[in-house]
């Protein structure tokens, strides 16, 4: 991302900066995040539970991740920057705030669910799904995310959960575990999964 | 059992299931379902419909809002940039967004490191309060009252109502010094463990509506009426402060 020629500036603080560089990742950043903003806003209910925290985590990646433009690579994955963002400030900060506030975590499942389609008997399944998602434990929750929705591979979802890729593994297969324990066999006989050819990268 | 003794994670049959074990596992695995019943049964107990996971959760049918407005950043160093405190349900208040620039731009038309520097020293004194500092902290209703008229005569305001405000405990009200000029603080406790203050000082320049923002790391909900500038700060939820800032105004 750094260029040695790019021009820089010296604020009155005395921090060095490359303002071209910032203002094109910015611009950037502005251009491609209405495209990725709700999976964003999806990873923070995820990681937080909770639709309004998801709002407001959601809300505080955007503007971190304007004022950390000068730190995004331009022509990257926006998508995995700010997830990685989104983590960050959940566990450093929002997390935190909420737990000393006595306002305790809430299952994903508690969340009302905007019922779109007409399959009754898909939305019967879906809910399920969610269901089951819902009651992973947070950290399971968010690796599932991350491969099965996001479609990363292991080692991308490793990079951005900063977990070694081996703890991706375990969880995911203790998750699997418990979201299949869930279904009924008439559920599984419906899974359109094939085995190790299911997952397309995107 | 499998014939050659291999016994298989879930951590490796998951691997298997999302396409993520090398050659040589797949190999083996698929080898082994040849003749391995129990291999079979405890793949199927791990396949999960991963075409209904991802439709269940679309970010459509989540309801997961439109990207909000966003404000523009002129340079790292304005520090940290905020929304002012307006929060998303599931369609941005893009009006209000928009009135909403950089971090520290709470007193309306001034740059962020123009922030008044009365309201960055309110911010460095709050930053020191705890829950502790208030939480034993008592006035009585005589000595708040002398302070609060004293305040108040001074700028033709009648600041009684302060001390009732909701959402928050008022804990005592106090005049402190910033450039030889008495400044107001009013000290609140929201919950258990949120020190809140509401600060007033005399200011020259025209009125402008109430902003959020993020002083020393502390939201922080600012504005400017009739000579007075005031101050609500305290804690990480800029929600709660617009709440007092609102209350402020509706008591005033």
């Amino acid at each position: 991302m750094s260029d040695s020629t790019d021009p820089k500036v010296r604020t009155a603080g005395g921090t060095v900066i490359k303002s071209f560089e910032f203002r094109r990742n910015e611009a950037e950043i502005r251009e491609n995040l209405p495209g990725v903003f709700p999976r964003l806003w999806r990873f923070c209910l995820f990681q937080t539970g909770r639709r309004d925290r998801a709002d407001d985590l959601a809300q505080s990646t955007c503007l971190r991740a304007l004022e950390k433009a000068h730190q995004y690579s331009a022509g990257t994955h926006l998508d995995r920057w700010l997830f990685l963002m989104a983590k960050r400030i959940w566990l450093n900060e929002v997390r935190a705030a909420a737990v000393r506030s006595g306002r305790g975590l809430v299952a994903i499942e508690d969340m009302e669910i905007p019922d779109t389609r007409p399959d009754t008997e898909t939305n019967v399944l879906a809910g399920q799904v969610l269901k089951a998602i819902g009651e992973l434990p947070e950290a399971m929750r968010i690796t599932v995310l991350m491969v099965y929705v996001e479609r990363m591979s292991y080692r991308e979802a490793a990079d951005v959960l900063e977990i070694p890729i081996g703890t991706v593994m375990s969880r995911l297969a203790a998750a699997r575990k418990r979201i299949a324990a869930t279904f009924s066999q008439e559920g599984k006989e419906t899974c359109r999964e094939t085995a190790g050819h299911s997952r397309m990268r995107s | 059992m499998p014939r050659d003794g291999r016994s298989f994670t879930d951590e490796e049959l998951t691997a298997y299931l999302d396409a993520e074990a090398d050659d040589a596992l797949m190999q083996e695995i698929n080898g082994a379902l040849d003749h391995d019943r129990v291999l079979g049964e405890r793949l199927a107990a791990l396949r999960i419909p991963l075409d209904t996971v991802r439709e269940a959760l679309a970010p459509q049918r989540l309801g997961a809002p439109d990207a909000p407005d966003l404000p523009w950043v002129r340079s790292r160093s304005y520090g940290r940039v905020s929304f002012g405190g307006v929060r998303m349900a599931g369609v941005v208040a893009a009006s209000v967004i928009a009135g909403v620039i950089l971090g520290a731009t709470m007193f309306r038309g001034l740059p962020p490191s123009d922030t008044p520097a009365w309201a960055e020293a309110a911010a460095a004194y709050q930053e020191l309060y705890v829950a502790e500092t208030l939480l034993n902290s008592e006035q009585s209703p005589e000595v708040t009252g002398n302070v609060l008229a004293g305040f108040g005569a001074a700028h033709g305001l009648s600041l009684s109502g302060l001390t009732g405000l909701e959402g928050v405990a008022f804990k005592r009200a106090q005049i402190l010094g910033y450039e030889g000029q008495p400044l107001l603080q009013l000290a609140y406790l929201a919950g258990t463990d949120t020190p809140v203050s509401v600060c007033l000082f005399p200011v020259d320049g025209s009125d402008h509506a109430p902003q959020t923002t993020v002083l020393k790391g502390l939201s922080a909900t600012g504005w400017v009426s009739r000579g007075v500038g005031f101050l609500v700060i305290g804690g990480r939820d800029d929600a709660l402060t617009r709440r007092v800032a609102d209350q402020v105004i509706a008591t005033l």
